[in-house]
């Protein structure tokens, strides 16, 4: 997480936080140009929420997966395993 | 605050399971930069996730749709569910789909890109569709509902529309990414529903949104719902004219006024919001631009005392070039309309 709101951000934080958001989503800077008026609290707030938000689902598709894997019936287990490239 | 930029990050504090007041700084934000934002938050799942997706939707293939169903239900959540979903070939997800129980496609249903899940949505039956539907709408959840209306085909529309009033309906509207959308839905609506969405849409302070939803729609559409305007107590006419006038959105507004009947045209014009020279200033630029001259005739004879009044201070009156223009184009004989103008106390007539 980075500084707090209101700490006087200058324009080249901005365009700091504006790449990460980017980085996180791959795809690039331009595409938020309308975010540069936001000091850069407010950006780190949006981007520490995009990046929970991702991990968080990240996660979540990690165990889905794993348990609907442990729920199959054990002969399509094996198959399944090598679709998803996992060891068996 | 922009325009439209409150409902956007509604949309997008969905997208990323947060409370909007989180984001209330991106009011300041125009829309278009936020409903891209939102837009790309969704692809990147796919982005980051697309093979393992694809990998899993190959193996609905090993497994018949009504065990698959029961696992995806019990293991595998709602989330990555809806994301595998998108990844599917269409019939492979309409199989699994007709064996899921509708709690858990409304569990989904947040997480559903509207674009990628179109065509399963439309395999599907609109019992299944409706009840999925009612559910969102039990959980008032109106931000999924009003993404998901483009997915929805018009009889289940239909059918969903009939049990809800017009402020739910309003709710669901404001959420409605595309004007086509919104389109279908106002086409469902009969005019007595348009009239408790007006009147949900000013009790609930909705009015903004509301107008601008108004904006986007068909000048015929736009007409039906400002007919409805008419229709309110004077109190509501006021906040509906007024939230036009303060958001400056004549240039919808006026062709949707110049189709109503003259005999409604006293109650949408005078109302106190447009006792206001500067208003009514707006309203004569708009109608000069829209080459609405014939209708400004019957408005103009439409307004009360205190209106004219209020005309007659506006500075159009005063510009030469705006007198001229009214004289050669109000339709009626140009000595009636100097006359006319005189009397208001016009320049240069």
């Amino acid at each position: 997480m980075g500084p707090a709101s209101g700490t006087g951000a200058l324009p080249s934080q901005n365009a700091e936080v504006i790449a990460s958001i980017a980085d996180r989503l791959g795809t690039e800077p331009d595409a938020f140009d309308g975010l540069g008026e936001l000091d850069a609290g407010q950006l780190w707030q949006l981007d520490a929420a995009i990046g929970l938000a991702l991990a968080v689902e990240a996660k979540n598709i990690e165990s889905g997966i794993a348990n609907a894997l442990e729920a199959l019936p054990w002969p399509v287990r094996g198959p399944a395993r090598a679709i998803l490239g996992e060891s068996a | 605050m922009h325009k439209g930029s409150r409902l956007e990050v509604a949309k997008l504090a969905q997208v990323l399971t947060v409370d909007p007041a989180h984001f209330a700084f991106l009011a300041d934000v125009p829309a278009v930069t936020i409903r891209s934002l939102r837009h790309e938050v969704e692809l990147a799942s796919y982005r980051r996730h697309e093979s393992r997706f694809d990998r899993i939707a190959a193996i609905a293939k090993l497994v018949p749709p009504g065990v698959l169903a029961a696992i995806v239900q019990k293991s595998m959540g709602p989330q990555v569910a809806a994301r595998v979903a998108g990844a599917m070939a269409v019939e492979d997800a309409v199989k699994i789909a007709r064996h899921l129980d509708p709690e858990f496609i409304a569990d989904m249903a947040p997480s559903l890109d509207p674009r990628r899940i179109g065509p399963i949505a439309a395999q599907l039956s609109d019992e299944l569709i409706v009840e999925v539907g009612r559910l969102l709408l039990r959980r008032r959840q109106y931000v999924t509902a009003g993404r998901l209306v483009p997915v929805i085909t018009l009889t289940a529309l239909e059918e969903l529309v009939g049990l809800i009033g017009g402020s739910e309906i309003l709710q669901i509207a404001l959420y409605v990414d595309d004007p086509k959308d919104l389109e279908r839905v106002v086409d469902l609506l009969a005019d007595d529903r348009l009239f408790d969405i007006v009147q949900a849409a000013a009790i609930n302070a909705h009015l903004d949104e509301a107008v601008m939803l108004v904006e986007s729609l068909p000048v015929r559409q736009a007409a039906r719902i400002i007919g409805q305007a008419a229709h309110q107590t004077e109190g509501v006419r006021n906040i509906v004219i007024d939230t036009v006038a303060r958001n400056r959105t004549w240039d919808a507004i006026l062709p949707a006024l110049a189709l109503q009947p003259a005999e409604l045209l006293p109650l949408l014009a005078n109302v106190p919001a447009t006792i206001d020279p500067a208003v009514m200033a707006e309203v004569l630029a708009v109608a000069r631009k829209l080459d609405l001259g014939r209708w400004l005739v019957l408005l103009v004879v439409s307004l009360d005392d205190d209106h004219i009044d209020a005309l007659s201070k506006s500075e159009a009156l005063q510009d030469p070039e705006s007198v001229a223009w009214l004289i050669e184009n109000l339709g009626s004989s140009r000595r009636l309309v100097k006359g006319m103008l005189r009397d208001l106390g016009a320049a240069a007539v």
